[in-house]
Parts: structure tokens; sequence; C-alpha cells
């Protein structure tokens, strides 16, 4: 796409201070993101997705505890270091975010319901009186939850993992982001679900030109979905390029470990390959 | 006596809840989590339990560990009902049975650090051991999760997702249960990750005879580790059998439609 870049990240780095000591938590991340592209980021536990991801508007402690360098420039607007009550105004509307874990971005004391309409009110105030709650609804009925309704009025201990997780969806969704970071979304959704959340977040970039931060352990969807694929090993990105590419030909040794140990239906074996056993046969070969 | 009675046995197990939004004067029908389920969990063998989101499955295994609360129905621990017993004649239960949880965030105390939070078991049920015994312990536990024994003065917060999910399953490991209900303990893994806690598991079946109940969605993993599998959907399983025939050839429509949706490539 020749088109100029929504979100142009360039050598972005998080480190983190505790106990007098640094930890680089991820370093040197660069792409660019075009309107209505789907991005996907792999790679190792802890090896820096969710902190890169989350450092784009700061959603990380504040300095001493935690250092951001480099540059994203959202729109050609550079977000890194930008004061506080600017980069509130940037989450939400332009970059929305399903975090990893739902639970902790809902408020325990209030319901689904109220949560969801106070997103919808603040970014699309023409929907007011009883159509906040039919949209709400809406969105809720949208991510395949069988009860709409009585999900809105649920808390969110009441719900089931999946469906907080597709309620956290939902409230994204209704700020009308120009970029969705969603990170590991699926997780806890069974896969006819998962199909159609990802048909649901297709269809927003078709049709709303949305562009898509796709944070997921899970190749199948990443074979499915994504246009470009990036991944991360030890905070450093080792490998990125078109899916097609990644996925039939990976360059990096770490990627194609990784595609090699993917677990598949049907190929009964008395242990799963982790990425030591691969590197292993592979030094043998 | 006929065949001695499985590790646990469940039978027609109800789970309901007051309706959301319901008041004193709007009687409303109740939520059916789990609407009479019945399964065994033989010693040393995995049952694996798929199915749709919202279909009950965290429920049954959280009324397994005494965290849901029981509508009717028998939660049988070798013949003997521990459904209905109270809090305190369940203690010795706590020990055998073990549970690692869906969201590890909210299950782990946000103002604890690792070592207390691995201690606090080994504390309850193994009073005897020594602070340094416990200590060595934890280090062990983190190391056979692919964690760093040095981390284990930080908090969970200061974790990756999935460093956060292997801390939940150490905890479960700690004292040694019969029976563990592992309740999605691989989603947020990478797929090396994954295997090695996948082999891990089975490592310790195999040398302890510990029995899980394993909960998840990724159909190929369950297919891997499960002696039979169970398939849930609305409250109630619609198909059970051996991971060959339900992923290989199963029956009911919902299974069908489960295995149509496994994204190819
Ligand atoms: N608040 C924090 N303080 C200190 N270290 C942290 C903090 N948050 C994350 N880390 C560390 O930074 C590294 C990267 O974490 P990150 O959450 O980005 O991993 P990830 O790639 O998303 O992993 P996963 O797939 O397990 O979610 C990890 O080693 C983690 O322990
Ligand atoms: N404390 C509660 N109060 C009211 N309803 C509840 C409560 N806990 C669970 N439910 C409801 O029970 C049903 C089953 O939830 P459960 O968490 O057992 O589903 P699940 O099969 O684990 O789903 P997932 O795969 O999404 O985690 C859901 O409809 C949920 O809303
Ligand atoms: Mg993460
Ligand atoms: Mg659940």
């Amino acid at each position: 796409m020749a088109s100029e870049p929504l979100l142009r990240v360039r050598d972005l780095g998080v480190t983190f201070r505790s106990g007098g000591a640094d930890t680089v938590a991820s370093s040197g991340v660069t792409y660019d993101l075009a309107p209505g592209e789907i991005l996907a980021v792999v790679g190792e536990s802890g090896s820096g997705k969710s902190v890169s991801a989350l450092a784009l508007t700061r959603l990380l402690p504040a300095a001493p505890a935690c250092r951001v360098t480099g540059s994203v420039l959202l729109e050609g607007e550079e977000l890194v270091g930008l004061p506080e009550e600017r980069l509130a105004k940037v989450r939400g509307k332009r970059i929305a975010y399903i975090f990893q874990e739902p639970g902790t971005s809902m408020n325990p004391v209030y319901t689904i319901g109220f949560q969801i309409a106070e997103a919808v009110k603040a970014h699309r105030p023409e929907v007011t009186g009883a159509d906040v709650r039919r949209t709400v609804e809406a969105s809720l009925d949208a991510v395949g939850i069988r009860e709409p309704a009585r999900a809105a009025d649920s808390y969110p201990h009441e719900l089931s993992g999946g469906m907080l997780q597709r309620a956290m969806i939902a409230m994204a969704l209704a700020c009308e982001p120009k970029v969705l970071v969603a990170d590991e979304p699926t997780t806890a959704l069974d896969v006819t679900i998962q199909k159609q959340i990802m048909e649901l977040l297709a269809r927003l970039r078709r049709e709303r030109g949305m562009s898509i931060l796709l944070i997921t352990h899970n190749f199948g969807i990443v074979a499915n979905t994504a246009d470009n694929v990036l991944v991360m090993s030890q905070g450093r990105v080792v490998e990125q390029g078109p899916v097609a590419r990644v996925m039939s030909a990976p360059e990096h040794p770490y990627t194609r470990g990784l595609i090699a140990c993917i677990p598949r239906l049907g190929q009964r074996r008395r242990r799963l390959p982790t990425l030591e056993d691969h590197l292993r046969e592979s030094a043998q070969a | 006596m006929n065949a001695p009675a499985p590790l646990l046995e469940v039978r027609d197990l109800k789970v309901h809840y007051p309706r959301p939004g319901a008041g004193w004067f709007r009687k409303a029908e109740p939520v059916r989590a789990v609407d009479g389920v019945s399964f065994s969990v033989p010693r040393g063998r995995t049952v694996g339990l798929v199915g749709e989101s919202g279909s009950g499955k965290t429920t049954t295994g959280r009324a397994i560990v005494k965290l849901a609360p029981v509508t009717s129905g028998e939660i049988l621990w070798e013949g003997r009902d521990i459904g209905r017993l109270s809090s305190r004649a369940f203690l010795p239960w706590r020990k055998k049975v073990q549970m690692v949880f869906q969201d590890p965030y909210g299950s782990l105390n946000p103002r604890s650090d690792i070592l207390a939070i691995l201690s606090e078991p080994l504390e309850i049920h193994f009073p005897e051991m020594s602070r340094a015994d416990r200590e060595a312990r934890c280090a062990e536990l983190l190391r056979k999760v692919g964690l760093k024994p040095e981390q284990m003065r930080r908090h969970p917060h200061e974790f990756s997702g999935g460093q956060r999910q292997r801390i939940g399953i150490a905890r479960a490991l700690a004292v040694q249960p019969e029976l563990i209900v592992c309740d999605e303990p691989v989603s947020a893994l990478d797929v090396s990750v994954q295997a090695s806690v996948v082999n891990l598991l089975q490592d310790l079946q195999e040398e302890l005879g510990v029995a899980y109940l394993f909960i998840a969605h990724d159909l190929a993993v369950v297919e891997h580790i499960s002696h039979h599998v169970l398939v849930m959907e609305k409250g109630v399983v619609v198909e059970q059998g051996s991971p060959e025939r339900i992923l290989g050839a199963p029956t009911h429509p919902y299974t069908r439609t489960l295995l149509d949706a496994v994204p190819r490539f």
C-alpha cells in the first residue's frame, strides 16, 4: 500500500526500573500500519508484545519506574512525550484497546451495560435516550452474546471469561477507533465464536478502514486474517513481512521453530515438541 | 463390591444463579449456568472439557472446588459426597483438589510477591515445612513452569500475561494435589511454552498419578492431552467419548459446528 501510514512506529523501546536495576522489556520496535491494515504480532511469552502496544499511548507506569523511547507518529502527530491530558484524548477515540486480561479493564462495581453506554455516549453524542440501550444491546449481539439484555444487566463477575472478553471488544468498537489494538482478543473463545469475532473485525476494517494491531499466539488467526506479521523474541523484532511469505518461508530460526511447534488436530504424538526440541532436531539433520 | 469408585464423580450437577436485574417483586427465570451435568474423572487420567463460551465449563470446575454454589446434584470423591460439606469439613479436600483459574490476574493477590503467593498453600497444608524449604520449593516450581526463580520477589503486575498464567499453574502444583481443575491453563502461552507446560502436566501424571479436568478451547491440545472428552453447550454435556471419536467422528451437531470452525492453514 502506497498510502501514508496511519501509525508510524520507529525504534520504540520500553525499560522498567525496579530496585535500582533496569530491565529492557522491548527495544528497536519499528513498523508502519496503513489505514485498513491488519498487522499481527506473534512471539514468545514475555517477549514484549503487550508492553510495546501499551507504550503507543503510554498505558504504562510513570517515569522513573518505566521509560519509553523512540517515536510513535499517529497521523503525523508524535505521541511519545505527549502530556497525559493529550494522550488521554488519543485513547479510546483514536487508538482503542482490547486488553489481554479483560477482567482488569472493566470496573467491578458497574454493570456491563452501564460501562458500554458510557463509551457510546462519550464517542457518539448523536446517540441519545433509549437509543443508547438499544446500541449497547446491539453491540453485545454483534459479538455473539446469546442474551444481550441479560449480559448488559450483569456485573463483570457474573459473565463467563469469553463473555467478558466479548463485552470488552464491544466496548472498544463502540468508540469507533482509527486503530484497534487487540491483545489476544480470542483466547477465551471457542472456535466458532472466534471465527465470528475475526469476521466482525475484518468487516470493520473493510467498511470503516479501521487498522488493527493484532497480538496473538494463534497462527490459524494470523494466517486467515492478517496482512503482515511481526515476530518478537526476547524484546526484539526478529522477523517481519507479509503473512503468506513468513508462514510459508520463515527466515529466522525462531520463527521456523515456532511454526514447527503448532499443535494440529489428528496428529497424535506422544509429546508436544518445544522450540528446544525443534532446534536440537534441525542441528542433527 | 463392584469396581472401585472413581476419584471424582459428578452426578446431575445443577448450578443456577438469580437473573441479574430481577428485583424482589419481579420473579424471573434463573440463569441455568450448569443444568444437569454428569461425568467422572478416574485417578491419574485427564478429562478434557470443551464447549461454547458461556456454556458452564468454569462454573462446573468452580463447583468441584467449592467456589460455586451447588443448586442440586452430587459431587462424589471416591464415592463420598463432598458437594454439601461445610467449608471447614471441606478443608482436607482443599489440598487434594486445586484449580488453575481462567483469569490469572484476578486470582493472584496484587499486593503479594510471588514467593508469598506460592508459599500460602504450603503454609496451610504443610505447616511443618521450614521457611528455607518453602523458598526452595517455590524456586523449583518456578523453574518447572519456565520462570526465573530470581523473580520471586516481584509482584503479579510486573509479569506478562503468559507469565502470570504460569504462576497460577505453579501455585496449583505446590501442594501436590490429586486432581487439578485446569481452566484454560495454556491459552496465553506461545506454542513452545504451551508444549512444555503440557509436557510437564503429563510428566506429573505419569510420576504422581495426578488427574486433570482440562478446560480449553484449543481442540488440538485437548485431543493431545485427554483420555476422555466432554462437549458442553448451554449448561449440559451434549456429547462425550474418547478424543479420537469426539474430534474424529463427532455425532452431535454442535461438536460438528465446532470442528468446522477450526481455522485451516
Ligand atoms: N510493570 C512491569 N514491571 C517490570 N517488568 C515488567 C512489567 N510489565 C512487564 N514486564 C516484563 O516485560 C517483559 C515483556 O512483557 P510483555 O507483557 O510485553 O510480554 P508479552 O510478549 O505480552 O507476553 P505474553 O505473551 O506472555 O503476554 C516481561 O519479561 C515482563 O516480565
Ligand atoms: N456469579 C454468577 N452470577 C450469575 N451468572 C453467572 C455467574 N457466574 C457465571 N454465570 C453465568 O453462567 C453461565 C456459564 O458461565 P461459565 O463461566 O461457567 O461459562 P464457560 O463455559 O466457562 O465460558 P467461557 O468459555 O466463556 O469461559 C454464563 O451465562 C454466565 O453469565
Ligand atoms: Mg502479553
Ligand atoms: Mg470459563
